[in-house]
């Protein structure tokens, strides 16, 4: 397994006191805050590439598309 | 599928949720019968020269990373769908999107007139037009 890396954020002090006030494993909380930023980047880049996709489809109206859906739905 | 495929109309509407989703202001979540449903509509995009094979398949891994949520329904959840099927005189497919938006406690936004007009008088359903 990897070896875990360690970055140091500095906060103020008013706001270290107040995070001692609260019972919370702030490790694991600014894991889940960065994992959370870094999906959502990866989710724009995901949608950038679908709309460079996009651009090279020939148009599809919204009604065909649905009437494909319903065809098989109705089977 | 208007995420894939250029055509109007709701093409604004739809790059609008799309926006809203990315942006962390909405979830979206579908049945994952929607896999299917995608991959077979982007077939026939492809059989009617609408795509490239190729484009296709990079589309449906690039929307693995767009993290929708696809939660799978049991048995008896299903059964739950059926109810609404025959309540409504729709195809289960139809009934699975309801149940998870009533699941999910969350409004269903659809851009099937027919889905739209048998749902609307009983389940938070919004036309994408309206997005």
């Amino acid at each position: 397994m990897e070896e875990p890396n360690v970055i140091t954020v500095k906060v103020p002090y008013e706001m270290k006191k107040k995070m001692k006030q609260v019972k919370l494993n702030w490790s694991q909380y600014i894991r889940e805050c960065i994992q959370k930023k870094i999906d959502q980047q990866d989710m724009i880049v995901a949608s950038a590439k679908l709309d460079e996709i996009r651009k090279r489809t020939k148009p599809t109206s919204t009604e065909e598309i649905v009437s494909w859906i319903r065809e098989d739905r109705e089977k | 599928m208007k995420w894939v495929l250029s055509g109007e109309p709701y093409e604004e509407n739809s790059a609008r949720l799309k926006k809203d989703y990315l942006s962390g202001i909405i979830n979206l979540s579908a049945p994952s019968i929607a896999v299917q449903e995608v991959a077979n509509s982007l077939w026939k995009a492809r059989i009617q020269g609408r795509i490239l094979q190729e484009d296709a398949q990079e589309a449906l891994k690039i929307l693995q990373g767009m993290r929708i949520e696809l939660p799978e329904f049991n048995w008896i959840e299903i059964s739950e769908a059926l109810n609404i099927a025959c309540k409504l005189n729709l195809a289960i497919y139809d009934s699975t999107y309801l149940l998870l938006s009533e699941k999910l406690k969350t409004q269903l936004v659809t851009a099937d007139d027919q889905l739209y007009q048998k749902a609307k008088e009983h389940f938070k359903v919004l036309h994408i037009k309206n997005y």
